[in-house]
Protein backbone atom coordinates (compact mmCIF):
# COMPACT_ATOMS: atom_id res chain seq x y z
CA UNK A 1 0.00 0.00 0.00
CA UNK A 2 2.80 2.40 1.30
CA UNK A 3 4.83 1.20 -2.35
CA UNK A 4 2.12 2.19 -4.46
CA UNK A 5 1.40 5.38 -2.82
CA UNK A 6 5.48 6.37 -3.55
CA UNK A 7 4.75 5.07 -6.90
CA UNK A 8 1.80 7.10 -7.75
CA UNK A 9 3.94 10.19 -6.34
CA UNK A 10 6.74 9.98 -8.27
CA UNK A 11 4.25 9.21 -11.29
CA UNK A 12 2.87 12.72 -10.47
CA UNK A 13 5.95 14.24 -10.01
CA UNK A 14 7.15 13.27 -13.63
CA UNK A 15 3.99 13.77 -15.43
CA UNK A 16 3.80 17.54 -13.69
CA UNK A 17 7.90 18.00 -14.58
CA UNK A 18 7.14 16.76 -18.27
CA UNK A 19 3.97 19.37 -18.24
CA UNK A 20 6.39 21.88 -17.23
CA UNK A 21 8.79 21.05 -19.86
CA UNK A 22 6.52 21.36 -22.67
CA UNK A 23 4.98 24.36 -21.49
CA UNK A 24 8.59 25.56 -21.53
CA UNK A 25 9.15 24.10 -25.02
CA UNK A 26 5.65 26.18 -26.41
CA UNK A 27 7.04 29.44 -25.20
CA UNK A 28 10.62 28.79 -26.82
CA UNK A 29 8.88 27.55 -30.12
CA UNK A 30 6.14 30.63 -29.71
CA UNK A 31 9.34 33.08 -28.69
CA UNK A 32 11.50 31.76 -31.93
CA UNK A 33 8.70 32.52 -34.43
CA UNK A 34 7.83 36.05 -33.13
CA UNK A 35 11.18 36.49 -33.15
CA UNK A 36 12.16 34.71 -36.75
CA UNK A 37 9.08 37.14 -38.12
CA UNK A 38 10.70 40.25 -35.99
CA UNK A 39 14.02 39.76 -37.78
CA UNK A 40 12.44 38.80 -41.59
CA UNK A 41 10.48 42.18 -41.23
CA UNK A 42 13.80 44.06 -40.19
CA UNK A 43 15.95 43.01 -42.99
CA UNK A 44 12.89 43.45 -45.74
CA UNK A 45 13.14 46.80 -44.58
CA UNK A 46 16.42 47.01 -44.32
CA UNK A 47 16.72 45.53 -48.09
CA UNK A 48 14.20 47.75 -49.43
CA UNK A 49 16.48 51.13 -47.88
CA UNK A 50 19.24 50.20 -49.48
CA UNK A 51 17.10 49.38 -53.00
CA UNK A 52 15.40 53.18 -52.33
CA UNK A 53 19.11 54.51 -52.02
CA UNK A 54 20.74 52.50 -54.74
CA UNK A 55 18.17 53.76 -57.28
CA UNK A 56 19.47 56.92 -56.34
CA UNK A 57 22.51 56.68 -56.89
CA UNK A 58 23.11 53.74 -59.67
CA UNK A 59 22.33 56.35 -62.69
CA UNK A 60 25.29 58.65 -60.93
CA UNK A 61 27.41 55.63 -61.71
CA UNK A 62 30.42 55.62 -64.90
CA UNK A 63 28.96 52.41 -65.81
CA UNK A 64 25.50 53.84 -66.47
CA UNK A 65 25.73 57.74 -66.44
CA UNK A 66 25.35 59.39 -70.26
CA UNK A 67 27.19 62.42 -68.29
CA UNK A 68 24.34 64.21 -66.52
CA UNK A 69 22.38 63.56 -63.61
CA UNK A 70 19.28 61.18 -63.61
CA UNK A 71 20.78 60.10 -67.03
CA UNK A 72 21.38 57.15 -68.48
CA UNK A 73 23.18 56.09 -71.64
CA UNK A 74 21.64 53.31 -73.26
CA UNK A 75 25.00 52.34 -75.13
CA UNK A 76 26.44 51.58 -72.37
CA UNK A 77 23.81 49.52 -71.02
CA UNK A 78 24.35 47.02 -74.71
CA UNK A 79 27.77 46.96 -73.36
CA UNK A 80 27.54 45.74 -69.66
CA UNK A 81 24.88 43.34 -70.79
CA UNK A 82 27.48 41.45 -71.79
CA UNK A 83 29.98 42.33 -69.13
CA UNK A 84 29.36 38.69 -67.07
CA UNK A 85 32.72 40.39 -64.56
CA UNK A 86 29.67 42.69 -63.02
CA UNK A 87 27.22 40.49 -62.55
CA UNK A 88 27.36 40.31 -58.38
CA UNK A 89 29.33 43.85 -57.96
CA UNK A 90 25.99 45.90 -57.79
CA UNK A 91 23.74 46.18 -55.06
CA UNK A 92 20.66 45.37 -55.73
CA UNK A 93 18.89 41.86 -56.48
CA UNK A 94 18.02 43.03 -59.96
CA UNK A 95 18.57 45.96 -61.97
CA UNK A 96 16.17 46.55 -65.18
CA UNK A 97 15.65 49.87 -67.21
CA UNK A 98 12.69 50.47 -68.97
CA UNK A 99 12.08 53.08 -71.71
CA UNK A 100 8.70 54.41 -70.61
CA UNK A 101 8.01 56.83 -73.55
CA UNK A 102 7.73 57.00 -76.23
CA UNK A 103 5.08 54.19 -75.04
CA UNK A 104 4.87 51.03 -76.19
CA UNK A 105 2.46 47.80 -75.82
CA UNK A 106 4.78 44.71 -76.18
CA UNK A 107 8.14 44.43 -73.49
CA UNK A 108 10.87 43.92 -76.33
CA UNK A 109 14.09 42.72 -74.61
CA UNK A 110 17.45 44.70 -76.42
CA UNK A 111 19.67 42.67 -78.14
CA UNK A 112 22.48 43.36 -80.23
CA UNK A 113 20.41 42.20 -82.95
CA UNK A 114 17.45 44.53 -82.23
CA UNK A 115 18.78 47.34 -80.78
CA UNK A 116 17.77 50.67 -80.57
CA UNK A 117 14.47 49.27 -81.73
CA UNK A 118 13.66 47.47 -78.14
CA UNK A 119 12.24 49.49 -74.88
CA UNK A 120 13.70 46.66 -72.12
CA UNK A 121 17.27 46.48 -70.52
CA UNK A 122 17.97 43.79 -68.09
CA UNK A 123 21.08 43.87 -66.39
CA UNK A 124 20.60 41.77 -63.40
CA UNK A 125 17.81 39.56 -63.08
CA UNK A 126 15.51 38.30 -59.85
CA UNK A 127 14.02 40.16 -56.60
CA UNK A 128 10.92 39.47 -55.34
CA UNK A 129 10.51 43.57 -54.84
CA UNK A 130 11.15 46.67 -56.76
CA UNK A 131 11.29 50.73 -56.20
CA UNK A 132 11.97 52.76 -59.15
CA UNK A 133 12.74 56.27 -60.25
CA UNK A 134 12.17 58.20 -63.78
CA UNK A 135 15.21 58.89 -65.79
CA UNK A 136 16.24 60.06 -68.92
CA UNK A 137 17.29 57.24 -71.04
CA UNK A 138 19.83 58.40 -73.91
CA UNK A 139 22.25 57.18 -76.78
CA UNK A 140 24.01 58.66 -79.78
CA UNK A 141 22.79 58.69 -83.10
CA UNK A 142 23.85 60.28 -86.50
CA UNK A 143 20.85 62.15 -87.99
CA UNK A 144 21.54 64.27 -91.39
CA UNK A 145 24.98 63.88 -91.20
CA UNK A 146 25.14 64.96 -87.47
CA UNK A 147 25.99 63.28 -84.49
CA UNK A 148 23.27 63.73 -81.93
CA UNK A 149 22.44 62.89 -78.59
CA UNK A 150 18.67 61.00 -78.97
CA UNK A 151 16.77 60.65 -75.39
CA UNK A 152 13.90 59.16 -74.27
CA UNK A 153 11.76 58.39 -70.69
CA UNK A 154 12.63 55.46 -69.12
CA UNK A 155 12.59 53.97 -65.84
CA UNK A 156 14.98 51.93 -63.63
CA UNK A 157 13.99 49.50 -61.14
CA UNK A 158 15.79 48.21 -58.05
CA UNK A 159 14.65 44.70 -56.81
CA UNK A 160 15.17 43.50 -53.29
CA UNK A 161 13.91 40.12 -51.79
CA UNK A 162 11.23 40.25 -49.62
CA UNK A 163 12.48 37.37 -46.68
CA UNK B 1 6.13 22.82 27.09
CA UNK B 2 3.99 21.15 24.05
CA UNK B 3 6.06 23.04 21.69
CA UNK B 4 9.40 21.70 23.29
CA UNK B 5 7.79 18.32 23.55
CA UNK B 6 7.37 18.18 19.69
CA UNK B 7 10.71 19.50 19.00
CA UNK B 8 11.89 16.11 20.68
CA UNK B 9 10.07 14.39 18.61
CA UNK B 10 10.55 15.50 15.37
CA UNK B 11 14.44 15.25 16.32
CA UNK B 12 13.70 11.70 17.43
CA UNK B 13 11.80 10.86 14.39
CA UNK B 14 14.31 9.68 11.91
CA UNK B 15 11.56 9.39 9.04
CA UNK B 16 11.10 13.43 9.20
CA UNK B 17 14.87 13.47 7.83
CA UNK B 18 14.46 11.00 5.06
CA UNK B 19 15.78 12.09 1.82
CA UNK B 20 13.72 10.53 -0.33
CA UNK B 21 14.01 9.83 -3.94
CA UNK B 22 11.11 12.28 -4.43
CA UNK B 23 13.49 15.24 -2.95
CA UNK B 24 15.83 14.20 -4.95
CA UNK B 25 14.33 13.79 -8.02
CA UNK B 26 12.71 17.16 -7.55
CA UNK B 27 15.99 19.00 -6.83
CA UNK B 28 17.83 17.24 -9.81
CA UNK B 29 15.06 18.72 -11.91
CA UNK B 30 14.42 22.13 -10.05
CA UNK B 31 18.04 22.49 -10.22
CA UNK B 32 18.32 21.48 -14.28
CA UNK B 33 15.66 23.76 -14.77
CA UNK B 34 17.69 26.75 -13.14
CA UNK B 35 20.44 25.97 -14.92
CA UNK B 36 18.44 26.00 -18.22
CA UNK B 37 17.03 29.11 -17.57
CA UNK B 38 20.04 30.92 -17.00
CA UNK B 39 21.78 28.92 -19.72
CA UNK B 40 18.60 30.53 -21.85
CA UNK B 41 18.97 33.90 -20.63
CA UNK B 42 22.54 34.21 -21.43
CA UNK B 43 22.41 32.82 -24.53
CA UNK B 44 19.24 35.54 -25.20
CA UNK B 45 21.29 38.20 -24.33
CA UNK B 46 24.30 37.54 -26.69
CA UNK B 47 21.99 36.74 -29.07
CA UNK B 48 20.27 40.02 -29.05
CA UNK B 49 23.51 41.69 -28.81
CA UNK B 50 24.33 39.78 -31.84
CA UNK B 51 21.27 40.97 -33.79
CA UNK B 52 21.89 44.83 -32.68
CA UNK B 53 25.88 44.74 -33.88
CA UNK B 54 24.58 43.32 -37.41
CA UNK B 55 21.69 45.89 -37.72
CA UNK B 56 23.76 49.04 -36.93
CA UNK B 57 26.50 47.61 -38.96
CA UNK B 58 23.51 47.00 -42.35
CA UNK B 59 22.19 50.76 -41.38
CA UNK B 60 26.34 52.28 -41.55
CA UNK B 61 26.39 50.87 -44.87
CA UNK B 62 22.86 51.81 -45.85
CA UNK B 63 24.22 55.39 -44.85
CA UNK B 64 27.31 55.34 -47.01
CA UNK B 65 25.18 54.30 -49.74
CA UNK B 66 24.13 57.97 -49.70
CA UNK B 67 27.69 59.03 -50.80
CA UNK B 68 26.97 58.09 -54.18
CA UNK B 69 26.55 61.39 -55.32
CA UNK B 70 25.45 61.33 -59.10
CA UNK B 71 27.51 64.14 -60.25
CA UNK B 72 28.25 66.29 -57.17
CA UNK B 73 32.03 66.79 -56.20
CA UNK B 74 32.64 66.51 -52.35
CA UNK B 75 29.99 65.62 -49.98
CA UNK B 76 29.62 66.83 -46.17
CA UNK B 77 27.86 64.40 -43.99
CA UNK B 78 26.73 64.78 -40.44
CA UNK B 79 29.01 62.75 -37.78
CA UNK B 80 27.63 59.54 -37.01
CA UNK B 81 26.74 59.08 -33.30
CA UNK B 82 26.26 55.82 -31.40
CA UNK B 83 24.57 55.67 -27.92
CA UNK B 84 27.49 53.06 -26.47
CA UNK B 85 31.22 53.02 -27.05
CA UNK B 86 31.94 51.68 -30.30
CA UNK B 87 34.43 49.55 -32.36
CA UNK B 88 33.50 49.90 -36.57
CA UNK B 89 36.04 46.73 -37.49
CA UNK B 90 37.25 47.32 -41.30
CA UNK B 91 37.87 44.41 -43.14
CA UNK B 92 39.23 44.34 -47.16
CA UNK B 93 39.56 42.28 -49.36
CA UNK B 94 41.10 42.60 -53.09
CA UNK B 95 40.42 38.99 -54.18
CA UNK B 96 38.07 38.20 -56.55
CA UNK B 97 36.79 40.80 -59.54
CA UNK B 98 35.98 43.55 -57.33
CA UNK B 99 37.52 42.79 -54.35
CA UNK B 100 34.81 44.08 -51.19
CA UNK B 101 34.70 45.43 -48.22
CA UNK B 102 32.98 44.06 -45.05
CA UNK B 103 32.25 45.93 -41.94
CA UNK B 104 31.60 44.85 -38.33
CA UNK B 105 30.88 46.36 -35.22
CA UNK B 106 31.43 45.38 -31.18
CA UNK B 107 29.49 47.81 -28.90
CA UNK B 108 31.02 47.63 -25.10
CA UNK B 109 27.87 47.59 -22.47
CA UNK B 110 28.71 47.47 -18.86
CA UNK B 111 32.46 47.65 -19.69
CA UNK B 112 32.48 44.08 -21.41
CA UNK B 113 33.04 44.55 -25.51
CA UNK B 114 30.33 42.34 -27.48
CA UNK B 115 31.05 39.82 -29.79
CA UNK B 116 31.29 41.38 -33.05
CA UNK B 117 28.09 40.92 -35.17
CA UNK B 118 27.81 39.49 -38.61
CA UNK B 119 29.88 41.31 -41.24
CA UNK B 120 28.26 42.98 -43.89
CA UNK B 121 29.68 43.12 -46.95
CA UNK B 122 29.90 45.71 -50.05
CA UNK B 123 31.79 45.49 -53.16
CA UNK B 124 31.09 48.93 -54.48
CA UNK B 125 32.16 50.79 -51.35
CA UNK B 126 35.35 52.12 -50.97
CA UNK B 127 35.82 52.93 -46.86
CA UNK B 128 39.01 54.29 -45.51
CA UNK B 129 39.36 54.27 -42.56
CA UNK B 130 41.64 52.62 -39.22
CA UNK B 131 41.56 48.43 -39.13
CA UNK B 132 39.26 49.71 -36.05
CA UNK B 133 37.71 52.92 -35.31
CA UNK B 134 36.65 53.31 -31.42
CA UNK B 135 34.49 56.04 -30.05
CA UNK B 136 31.17 57.11 -29.65
CA UNK B 137 31.02 59.50 -32.20
CA UNK B 138 32.61 59.11 -36.18
CA UNK B 139 32.53 61.59 -39.11
CA UNK B 140 33.14 60.26 -42.44
CA UNK B 141 32.83 62.34 -45.84
CA UNK B 142 33.15 61.35 -49.26
CA UNK B 143 34.79 62.38 -52.34
CA UNK B 144 34.90 61.68 -55.98
CA UNK B 145 38.05 59.43 -57.33
CA UNK B 146 38.19 60.36 -61.49
CA UNK B 147 41.02 58.82 -63.35
CA UNK B 148 40.10 60.66 -65.89
CA UNK B 149 36.55 59.50 -65.45
CA UNK B 150 34.81 59.17 -62.61
CA UNK B 151 35.72 55.76 -60.83
CA UNK B 152 33.73 56.11 -57.34
CA UNK B 153 33.01 57.95 -54.38
CA UNK B 154 35.27 57.53 -51.90
CA UNK B 155 34.10 57.54 -48.46
CA UNK B 156 36.12 58.73 -45.68
CA UNK B 157 35.26 57.25 -41.81
CA UNK B 158 37.22 58.26 -38.40
CA UNK B 159 36.63 58.41 -34.87
CA UNK B 160 40.10 60.89 -34.35
CA UNK B 161 40.24 64.53 -34.53
CA UNK B 162 42.87 65.77 -37.44
CA UNK B 163 44.35 69.07 -37.37
CA UNK B 164 46.44 70.40 -40.35
CA UNK B 165 50.01 72.18 -40.22
CA UNK B 166 51.21 74.04 -43.07
CA UNK B 167 48.33 73.17 -45.54
CA UNK B 168 48.24 74.96 -48.49
CA UNK B 169 45.07 77.48 -48.41
CA UNK B 170 42.76 75.24 -51.07
CA UNK B 171 43.54 72.50 -49.04
CA UNK B 172 42.57 73.64 -45.74
CA UNK B 173 39.49 75.28 -47.11
CA UNK B 174 38.23 71.54 -48.29
CA UNK B 175 39.39 69.74 -45.67
CA UNK B 176 37.16 72.10 -43.31
CA UNK B 177 34.59 72.12 -45.20
CA UNK B 178 34.19 68.48 -46.08
CA UNK B 179 36.04 67.11 -42.23
CA UNK B 180 33.75 67.66 -39.37
CA UNK B 181 36.39 66.74 -36.97
CA UNK B 182 38.91 69.41 -38.93
CA UNK B 183 40.73 71.69 -35.93
CA UNK B 184 43.14 73.48 -34.09
CA UNK B 185 46.56 71.42 -32.52
CA UNK B 186 46.04 70.12 -29.18
CA UNK B 187 47.53 67.04 -27.68
CA UNK B 188 44.53 65.12 -28.35
CA UNK B 189 44.54 65.54 -32.16
CA UNK B 190 46.74 64.37 -34.69
CA UNK B 191 48.96 66.29 -36.66
CA UNK B 192 48.92 66.40 -40.55
CA UNK B 193 51.52 68.33 -41.68
CA UNK B 194 52.36 69.10 -45.36
CA UNK B 195 56.49 69.36 -46.42
CA UNK B 196 56.93 69.21 -42.87
CA UNK B 197 57.84 65.67 -41.06
CA UNK B 198 55.19 65.03 -38.19
CA UNK B 199 52.89 62.07 -36.89
CA UNK B 200 51.14 62.17 -40.41
CA UNK B 201 53.44 63.60 -43.39
CA UNK B 202 51.81 64.87 -46.75
CA UNK B 203 54.59 65.38 -49.81
CA UNK B 204 53.22 66.64 -52.86
CA UNK B 205 55.02 65.64 -55.80
CA UNK B 206 53.47 67.61 -59.02
CA UNK B 207 55.29 69.81 -60.27
CA UNK B 208 54.59 70.92 -63.50
CA UNK B 209 51.26 71.45 -64.96
CA UNK B 210 49.15 70.96 -61.79
CA UNK B 211 46.75 72.99 -59.87
CA UNK B 212 48.50 72.35 -56.50
CA UNK B 213 51.67 70.54 -55.51
CA UNK B 214 49.92 68.21 -54.03
CA UNK B 215 47.44 67.02 -56.86
CA UNK B 216 49.43 63.60 -56.49
CA UNK B 217 52.11 62.91 -53.65
CA UNK B 218 53.08 60.79 -50.92
CA UNK B 219 51.69 60.24 -47.63
CA UNK B 220 54.15 59.29 -44.54
CA UNK B 221 52.49 57.37 -41.25
CA UNK B 222 53.86 55.04 -39.09
CA UNK B 223 56.85 54.30 -40.77
CA UNK B 224 55.08 53.35 -43.99
CA UNK B 225 54.37 56.17 -47.38
CA UNK B 226 51.23 55.54 -49.44
CA UNK B 227 51.29 57.42 -53.13
CA UNK B 228 48.01 58.91 -53.76
CA UNK B 229 46.40 60.90 -56.69
CA UNK B 230 43.61 63.39 -56.02
CA UNK B 231 40.92 62.86 -53.55
CA UNK B 232 43.28 59.57 -52.66
CA UNK B 233 45.20 61.39 -50.03
CA UNK B 234 42.46 61.67 -47.47
CA UNK B 235 42.36 58.01 -47.48
CA UNK B 236 45.88 57.66 -47.17
CA UNK B 237 45.43 60.12 -44.06
CA UNK B 238 42.75 58.20 -42.39
CA UNK B 239 43.10 54.50 -43.69
CA UNK B 240 45.40 52.08 -42.14
CA UNK B 241 48.37 51.15 -44.58
CA UNK B 242 46.51 47.97 -45.32
CA UNK B 243 42.82 49.17 -45.59
CA UNK B 244 44.93 52.03 -47.77
CA UNK B 245 46.83 49.90 -49.98
CA UNK B 246 43.76 47.01 -50.41
CA UNK B 247 41.57 50.06 -51.51
CA UNK B 248 43.59 51.30 -54.22
CA UNK B 249 43.42 47.72 -55.79
CA UNK B 250 40.04 47.40 -55.66
CA UNK B 251 39.77 51.03 -57.02
CA UNK B 252 42.25 49.50 -59.86
CA UNK B 253 40.49 46.67 -60.81
CA UNK B 254 37.15 48.51 -61.47
CA UNK B 255 38.96 51.60 -63.32
CA UNK B 256 40.10 48.61 -65.10
CA UNK B 257 36.73 47.40 -66.15
CA UNK B 258 35.46 50.65 -66.53
CA UNK B 259 38.22 51.54 -68.86
CA UNK B 260 37.35 48.31 -70.88
CA UNK B 261 33.60 49.28 -70.76
CA UNK B 262 34.84 52.54 -72.32
CA UNK B 263 36.55 51.60 -74.78
CA UNK B 264 33.24 48.86 -76.17
CA UNK B 265 31.44 51.77 -75.98
CA UNK B 266 33.54 53.79 -78.03
CA UNK B 267 33.66 50.80 -80.70
CA UNK B 268 29.77 50.40 -80.40
CA UNK B 269 29.27 54.12 -81.31
CA UNK B 270 32.05 54.39 -83.56
CA UNK B 271 29.70 54.65 -86.93
CA UNK B 272 27.24 57.27 -85.10
CA UNK B 273 30.25 59.49 -83.30
CA UNK B 274 33.80 59.91 -83.58
CA UNK B 275 34.76 59.52 -80.09
CA UNK B 276 38.77 60.38 -81.12
CA UNK B 277 39.69 58.11 -78.19
CA UNK B 278 43.00 56.35 -77.75
CA UNK B 279 43.14 52.80 -76.86
CA UNK B 280 42.17 52.38 -73.12
CA UNK B 281 43.55 49.44 -72.96
CA UNK B 282 46.63 50.47 -71.37
CA UNK B 283 44.62 51.65 -68.75
CA UNK B 284 42.11 48.45 -68.28
CA UNK B 285 44.92 46.36 -68.11
CA UNK B 286 47.17 48.50 -65.48
CA UNK B 287 44.14 49.16 -63.31
CA UNK B 288 42.99 45.42 -63.13
CA UNK B 289 46.83 44.53 -62.28
CA UNK B 290 47.60 47.33 -60.08
CA UNK B 291 50.34 45.89 -57.44
CA UNK B 292 50.61 48.90 -55.23
CA UNK B 293 49.35 52.53 -54.53
CA UNK B 294 53.11 53.49 -56.09
CA UNK B 295 51.36 52.32 -59.98
CA UNK B 296 48.74 54.70 -59.77
CA UNK B 297 51.20 57.79 -60.93
CA UNK B 298 51.93 55.41 -63.86
CA UNK B 299 48.52 55.04 -64.68
CA UNK B 300 47.85 59.05 -64.05
CA UNK B 301 50.02 59.73 -67.12
CA UNK B 302 47.69 57.23 -69.19
CA UNK B 303 44.43 58.78 -68.29
CA UNK B 304 45.62 62.17 -68.46
CA UNK B 305 46.25 61.34 -72.03
CA UNK B 306 43.30 59.52 -72.99
CA UNK B 307 41.04 62.87 -71.22
CA UNK B 308 42.82 65.50 -73.70
CA UNK B 309 41.99 62.97 -76.70
CA UNK B 310 38.63 62.69 -75.30
CA UNK B 311 38.28 66.46 -75.09
CA UNK B 312 39.57 66.93 -78.71
CA UNK B 313 36.71 64.33 -79.66
CA UNK B 314 33.28 64.95 -81.47
CA UNK B 315 31.75 62.85 -78.85
CA UNK B 316 32.50 63.44 -75.83
CA UNK B 317 32.43 59.67 -73.73
CA UNK B 318 32.70 60.97 -70.11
Amino acid sequence: MVNKKGQFKIQQTAFMLLALALFFILIFVFWISIKTQGMKTTATSLEEEKAILAVESIAGLTEFSCGKQYCIDSDKLMILKSMKDYADFWPANSIKIRKVYPESNKEVECTLSNYPNCNSYTIKAGGESSVGTFVALCRQERINGNSRQVCDLGRIAIGYDVK
Amino acid sequence: MDIMENLLNFLKNKKALEFNFVWMFALAIGALILFLAIFSAGKFIKSESYEAETLTAKQIVNIFETAETGIAEGVRMEALSLKDETKIIDYCSDYETFGNQKIGISSKILGKWQETGARIETSNKYIFSDDVEQGKKFYYFSKTFSMPFKVAELIFLSGKKYCFVNAPKEIYDEASFLMGNLVNCSDDTIKVCFNRPCEITVTGLCLRGCDSEYDYGTVSKDGKTMTYVDGLMYGAIFASYDIYECNVKRLGKRLGYQAELISKQASFISGKCETNLLDLSGIAVSGKKIKNSQDLLLIKDSADNADRANMAGECKLW
